[in-house]
C-alpha cells in the first residue's frame, strides 16, 4: 500500500512523511515475521488451519501484524524497546485474538455461549479442557502468552478480565434487535461503551504483556487509543456485522462517516497532546491515521460489493 | 518461551499443560480445585483507590465523582505512584493522605518480578536467559557435605525453582484451597503440626504438594507415553485411571 500522506484534516498533528515510510516498513517487516512465530504452532496444534487457500491463516497473520505495530507503538510510548521478545508476545495476542473472535462469531450461538461459559471457568478456575484442534491451538498460545508476564499481576489480570466482560457484554447486546425501531440513547450509549471497552481493554492487556509496569496516566491513553481502534474497525465492518444481524454503536448512528470523524479528531487529539513526544506516539498517531483512512475506503467499497468474511484490508 | 528456550522445551511445556488440562477433564485430578484464579474483580473492587481509565482520572474507592459510564473501565489500585498527581480527582482527593490499603494480589513476587524486567529491559537480555544463568550460579555451586546429598540437595533445587517460578500462582492456591472444604477439613491438623511455621509459610505448603502432585501427574503421563505406554488421545475422555500408573493422590 502507497503511502497516504497528510491527511487534509490532520494537519496539526500529522507525524509526517517520515513516519509513514517506518509504519510501511513495519507493516513489511510484521508481516513477513509473524508466520515465523506462529506456523510452528499451527502446524502442530491445528494443521487444517494450513490446509487449501489457508483464509483464516492469512487473516490471522494479518490481525498479528497490526498487533505487532501497534504494540510495537505501546513498547516506546512506555521508553522500551520492542524486541524479539515483545515481537513474539506480539504475534501470540494476535493469534488468540483473532481465534478468540472466531469462536464469539464463526460457529453460532450455542458455540459463541459455550465458549464464553469455558473461558469464564479458565479465568476463575484455570481449566479450559480443550476438545477440538482449535482450541488446543488456543489454549497453547494463551498459556505461552501468559508464560511471558507474571498473570497475577494487579493490573495485567484486572485487564484480562474486563475484556472478558466487555466481549460478554458485545455478545449479550447482539440480541438487541431494534426491530425497525430507532434506539434509545440510552441504548446508543451502552453500544458505544461497550465498543469502547472492548478494544480499550484489549490494548491495555497487550500493553501490559509488552511492558513490566503501566503508568496511570498511560493508562487512560492507550485505552483512549484502544477505543478509537474498535469504532474505526466497527464502521469498517459495518455491512458484515449488520448482514450477521449484529449491532453496534458505529452501524446504529445516523450519519456514521461523520461520527467517526468527529471521535477521530478528538481522540487523535488527546493522544497527540497527552501521550509523551517521540517515535511511539507519532507511530501509533500514524497507524490510527491509516486504520481510519481505509476502514472508510472498506465501509465505502463494501457497501457497493458487499461483504466477503474472506476479504483481508490491510 | 522466551528468546533463548529451545523449542523442544517449549513444546515440552505445551504438553504439560495440555495434559494437565487432559487430566482435569477426565477427572483423574484428586480434588477440583481451582488451577488458577485470574478473576481478581471482587478484591480490585476493595482496592483503596480506582483509576478510571475512560476519563484518565484517579479516586479514592466510592468517590461520588466516578461517573456510571466508567464503571466498566474501573481498575483497582493499591499504590499510587508518582504519575498519581496529575491525574488525581479534585473531589476525593486520593493523594491527601494514604487509605488504608488492603495488599493486592501477589505483589510480593510481582514486584520482585518486575524489578529484575526493568533491568533485563535495560540491558536488552530476555526473562529465560537470566533464569538458566540463575539456575547455572546454582549448579556451579560446591554443594559440600557428602556425595550422597547430592540427590536431596538437587531435589530440594527443583521445588525452589518450582515455588520461585510459580509463587504467586501457589499463593492464590493456598488462598483457595483453605476456603475449600478439604482445606478447612485438614486446617485443624495441619495447625497442630505446623504449630511453630506461621500462617503464610503453612498456606504456602499446603499449596505446595497439590501443585507438584498435579505436575508430577502430568509428568507421569508424558512419560508414560514416551515408554511406549498407551496414553489418551486430545480428544479421549476415558474416566477410568491406568492400572499402570499410580493416582495423583496416591503419590502425594
Amino acid at each position: 500500500m502507497a503511502p497516504l500522506g497528510g491527511h487534509s484534516a490532520t494537519v496539526g498533528w500529522d507525524p509526517g512523511p517520515r513516519t509513514q515510510e517506518r509504519l510501511n516498513a513495519l507493516f513489511k517487516r510484521y508481516r513477513a515475521g509473524v508466520g515465523d512465530c506462529l506456523e510452528p504452532i499451527v502446524r502442530q496444534y491445528n494443521p487444517t488451519m494450513l490446509e487449501g487457500e489457508q483464509d483464516e491463516y492469512r487473516k490471522m497473520l494479518e490481525l498479528s501484524a497490526k498487533m505487532n505495530v501497534v504494540g510495537h507503538a505501546c513498547a516506546e510510548i512506555g521508553g522500551f524497546e520492542y524486541d524479539e521478545r515483545r515481537h513474539m508476545i506480539g504475534s501470540l495476542f494476535g493469534a488468540c485474538c483473532f481465534l478468540a473472535d472466531s469462536f464469539i462469531d464463526d460457529f453460532g450461538e450455542e458455540a459463541t455461549r459455550d465458549y464464553l461459559e469455558r473461558l469464564g471457568t479458565l479465568l476463575t478456575e484455570g481449566w479450559f479442557d480443550p476438545k477440538t484442534e482449535r482450541e488446543r491451538l488456543f489454549f497453547v498460545i494463551a498459556a505461552r502468552l501468559f508464560a511471558e508476564r507474571d498473570v497475577l499481576h494487579p493490573v495485567v489480570r484486572q485487564a484480562v478480565l474486563q475484556l472478558y466482560m466487555a466481549q460478554k457484554q458485545d455478545v449479550e447486546l447482539r440480541a438487541t434487535r431494534k426491530y425497525g425501531r430507532r434506539l434509545a440513547r440510552a441504548q446508543l450509549n451502552m453500544l458505544k461503551r461497550c465498543a469502547r471497552n472492548r478494544s480499550g481493554h484489549a490494548i491495555l492487556v497487550l500493553s501490559a504483556f509488552l511492558l513490566p509496569e503501566l503508568r496511570l496516566d498511560y493508562l487512560a491513553r492507550m485505552f483512549w487509543a484502544g477505543a478509537l481502534i474498535m469504532y474505526i474497525d466497527d464502521h469498517g465492518d459495518c455491512w458484515s456485522d449488520l448482514k450477521s444481524n449484529r449491532l453496534t454503536f458505529m452501524n446504529q448512528v445516523c450519519d456514521p462517516e461523520r461520527t467517526l470523524k468527529r471521535l477521530f479528531h478528538a481522540h487523535i487529539g488527546q493522544l497527540a497532546s497527552g501521550l509523551p513526544d517521540g517515535d511511539g506516539r507519532d507511530l501509533l498517531i500514524a497507524f490510527l491515521t491509516r486504520y481510519y483512512l481505509t476502514r472508510i475506503e472498506k465501509h465505502r467499497q463494501q457497501r457497493v460489493k458487499g461483504a466477503s468474511p474472506w476479504a483481508i484490508y490491510e | 518461551m522466551s528468546e533463548g528456550i529451545p523449542t523442544s522445551r517449549v513444546a515440552l511445556i505445551d504438553t504439560i499443560g495440555l495434559r494437565i488440562q487432559e487430566l482435569h477433564a477426565s477427572g483423574k485430578l484428586a480434588s477440583d480445585q481451582p488451577l488458577l484464579r485470574i478473576d481478581n474483580s471482587e478484591r480490585a473492587r476493595q482496592a483503596p483507590f480506582q483509576f478510571d481509565a475512560a476519563r484518565g482520572q484517579l479516586h479514592r474507592t466510592g468517590c461520588r465523582a466516578i461517573p456510571p459510564s466508567s464503571r466498566s473501565a474501573l481498575y483497582g489500585v493499591w499504590e499510587i505512584g508518582t504519575e498519581g498527581k496529575a491525574v488525581a480527582c479534585p473531589r476525593c482527593n486520593p493523594m491527601d493522605k494514604p487509605a488504608a490499603a488492603a495488599e493486592p494480589d501477589a505483589v510480593p513476587q510481582q514486584k520482585a518480578k518486575q524489578t529484575e524486567e526493568a533491568r533485563q529491559d535495560e540491558s536488552t537480555k530476555p526473562e529465560a536467559q537470566q533464569g538458566e544463568a540463575k539456575q547455572g550460579e546454582a549448579q556451579a555451586k560446591p554443594v559440600g557435605g557428602r556425595p550422597q546429598d547430592d540427590h536431596t540437595v538437587d531435589m530440594l533445587y527443583g521445588v525452589l525453582s518450582i515455588v520461585s517460578q510459580f509463587g504467586s500462582v501457589l499463593r492464590e492456591r493456598g488462598q483457595e484451597y483453605r476456603k475449600s472444604g478439604a482445606g478447612a477439613a485438614l486446617g485443624g491438623r495441619i495447625e497442630k503440626i505446623y504449630a511453630e511455621v506461621n500462617e503464610s509459610e503453612r498456606s504456602v505448603l499446603d499449596v505446595l504438594t497439590t501443585s507438584l502432585g498435579t505436575l508430577a501427574a502430568a509428568l507421569r503421563e508424558i512419560e508414560g507415553g514416551l515408554n511406549g505406554e498407551q496414553t489418551r488421545g486430545a480428544g479421549s475422555r476415558s474416566a477410568e485411571p491406568s492400572a499402570a500408573r499410580p493416582r495423583q493422590d496416591e503419590a502425594q
